[in-house]
């Protein structure tokens, strides 16, 4: 039986880094579809939190979050998506260029799962999403 | 040492002022009642004198010849001697003599004699000194002054008028020369031997000023007495009088410059000197409290600034950090995935890549270009002077002129925007990012119109750049101005616009906010500017719009 395709919902304001991590995802094994959304209102949009837009059908299995973006920033996000009973228990993955101690313990009181600094160059790039493959996606499906 | 109290210095002024006072007028008094005194001695003295005399005249030229020629005819002989109208030296000691007993007075008159006829009109020893220096020298035959005798103040007066002359020594010389009835009634001693030119007797008045003096050394003490209980008073009236209306209120500003008692500018004091120190001392404790609070709004402010200043040299530093690393990522790894893709030559994602490239590259240049631009933002081009804001206008519109046309935008300028205080090319840049603004979120509006004017508004008296563009939500009004903070996630903005316009105008001591009524509503950015008035006024901290 062929492996589900894994949902990963990437939200990030800047587009060439969204490219980066979508075509390391593109190169896994896993099979995946990467959605990108530019802000945080499109995800939660989409996640069904804000507007009249009903709840997916499926939820994505994992949530790859940037923490500055222009009007909602990435903790007002995630504070919105925990506070959503359904999503509660949904990975979130704190992905950012900061790497200030205050915005790391905020992330993580406001229930963010992870907390990884943008790396610098490609293969950086390609090892974090294979971590994040095997932290969030291929776990799911030994379970 | 302890410092004498000016109320006690006071009395003691007036103290002595008062003794003075006593010992001058009492000195004063006595002199001009011994004056008094003297002068009515002279009277009385010139009285006796002047009767004496008449008696004199009386007898020698009208009562003596009147007997003589009577007794001659009634018994054809001279009369015996009588002194009781013969001799006036007698009939004038007998009217004195009267006298005194009828009036109270206890004067002294005398015709006094050296070896007088009488042992009544004998000299004492002060009149014959007299007559000795008289006959010495006859021109200084009258004498007069104040002599005590048993210890009383007389006016003395006396004078020598008569010298014995040939018709006197007939009595006076020897007694064979004189009228047998003559010695026969004195005796052939007393009365002769006196030679011619010899002073005949001194005329010796003495006047008692006793009575006077009496009168005077009475006043004198009574005078003291009633003055010192008067003088007692004043002092008193004084003591309380200084006590309250110096003393006191100069005690409570003492209280009042050492803080220990509120300053009233209200109260009044009584005395004009101590009203006009005390009224002085307000104002300048007002003074100081004004100026006290200006430099504590001056400090406050400027902490504000200077706490705004490190918050923004920590936003600063972090979206360094942040910004201008995200496109080196892009750049980076895309270069990395050209790379890779030139040894797989796979076309379509090595263009793709390569586009990333060079947008990263493209907003890496415009962040460094505007991060400079902010920089310079931090000081002033020109020196502040008056600017007419219609200019600004116009030279910012200029700039933005192609934009406007493209976008068929139609630009409004209100007529009059006056004139304020500023660096002109600041302040454009000022307009300039505005406009910028307005054109990059008039959204898909058909009538896009940006609006330039001044008016009213929450803030005060402003100016404002108005579109009626996609408009800003609520929550977004403030965090426009941070640095590096965009509300789009596309668009060739660099979030440093505003930040820009903000980091002016508060350099020039305005304020800036927004207004917008939320999403396609239109944008109002309001900025105030100090005008020429504001210029002259002391500074004081604005409000918060």
């Amino acid at each position: 039986m062929p492996q589900e395709e894994k949902r990963v919902f990437l939200i990030e304001d800047n587009p060439g880094h969204a490219e980066i991590i979508k075509i390391c995802f593109s190169n896994l094994a896993v099979p995946n579809r990467v959605q990108h959304f530019l802000c945080g209102e499109d995800a939660l949009t989409a996640l069904g939190c804000l507007g009249d837009t009903p709840p997916p059908a499926h939820l994505p299995h994992l949530i790859i979050l940037d923490l500055r973006m222009p009007t909602m920033d990435g903790i007002s996000v995630l504070e919105a998506i925990r506070a959503t009973s359904r999503l509660r228990h949904l990975p979130v993955v704190i992905l950012t260029t900061s790497s200030l101690n205050a915005e790391i313990e905020r992330a993580y009181a406001s229930g963010a799962n992870d907390f990884i600094v943008k790396p610098f160059d490609l293969p950086g790039y390609i090892d974090l999403v294979e971590k994040l493959a095997v932290d969030w996606l291929e776990s799911g499906d030994a379970s | 040492m302890k410092k004498l109290s000016l109320q006690w210095f006071n009395t003691g002024v007036v103290l002595l002022a008062l003794i003075s006072c006593l010992f001058g007028g009492g000195y004063y008094l006595n002199t001009l009642l011994e004056k008094e005194a003297l002068s009515d001695a002279k009277k009385i003295a010139r009285t006796i004198l002047d009767r004496d005399l008449a008696t004199h005249q009386y007898l020698t030229s009208t009562l003596k010849p009147l007997l003589f020629k009577a007794f001659e005819e009634a018994f054809g002989a001279p009369p015996p001697f009588d002194p009781h109208w013969m001799s006036s030296t007698y009939v004038i000691r007998e009217i004195n003599h009267f006298s005194k007993m009828f009036t109270s007075g206890d004067y002294y008159a005398k015709n006094a004699q050296i070896n007088a006829r009488n042992p009544k009109n004998e000299a004492d020893a002060f009149e014959r000194d007299f007559l000795q220096q008289v006959a010495a020298d006859p021109t200084k035959n009258r004498w007069e002054g104040i002599r005590q005798f048993n210890d009383q103040p007389f006016y003395v007066f006396m004078e020598v008028s008569e010298f014995y002359s040939d018709p006197c020594l007939r009595c006076h010389s020897t007694p064979e020369a004189a009228p047998a009835g003559l010695v026969a009634y004195y005796g052939d001693q007393r009365g002769f031997g006196h030679q011619l030119g010899e002073p005949a007797g001194v005329k010796s008045l003495r006047i008692p000023m006793a009575n006077m003096s009496r009168f005077t050394g009475y006043l004198t003490p009574g005078m003291i007495g009633v003055l010192l209980i008067i003088g007692s008073f004043v002092i008193l009236i004084q003591a309380a009088l200084s006590h309250f209306f110096v003393s006191r209120p100069l005690r409570r500003l003492v209280r009042r410059i050492n803080g220990e008692e509120p300053v009233c500018a209200t109260a009044r004091e009584a005395l004009a000197e101590i009203d006009a120190i005390h009224s002085s001392f307000c104002h300048l404790s007002e003074a100081v409290e004004r100026r006290r609070e200006i430099l504590e709004a001056e400090v406050g402010k400027r902490t504000a600034e200077l706490t705004a200043a490190n918050e923004e040299l920590e936003r600063f530093t972090y979206t360094v950090s942040h910004d201008l690393k995200a496109p080196l990522i892009t750049i980076r790894t895309f270069a990395e995935l050209v790379e890779r893709d030139l040894a797989t030559s796979a076309d379509e994602r090595t263009r793709a890549s390569l586009a990333h490239i060079c947008d990263a590259t493209q907003q890496m240049t415009t962040l460094l270009d505007d991060l400079l631009k902010l920089s310079r933002a931090g000081k002033m081009v020109s020196p502040a002077a008056g600017v007419e804001m219609t200019t600004v206008v116009r030279d910012a519109a200029a700039i933005h002129r192609v934009a406007l046309e493209r976008g068929k935008v139609s630009l409004r300028i209100a007529e009059d925007l006056g004139t304020v205080t500023g660096d002109k090319d600041r302040l454009v840049q000022v307009i300039q990012n505005l406009l910028d603004n307005a054109l990059k979120y008039l959204g898909d509006q058909p009538h896009p119109v940006i609006e330039i004017g001044r008016a009213s508004s929450s803030g005060g008296e402003a100016f404002f750049v108005r579109d009626n563009g996609i408009g800003i939500a609520a929550e977004y009004h403030e965090k426009v101005f941070g640095l590096f903070e965009r509300l789009a996630t596309h668009g060739e903005g660099s979030g440093v616009g505003l930040a820009l316009v903000r980091r002016i105008i508060t350099l020039h001591g305005g304020k800036t906010w927004i207004e917008s009524a939320g999403a396609g509503q239109g944008t109002t950015v309001w900025f105030t500017l100090p005008t020429d008035k504001d210029m002259r006024k002391l500074d004081a901290p604005g409000k918060n719009p």
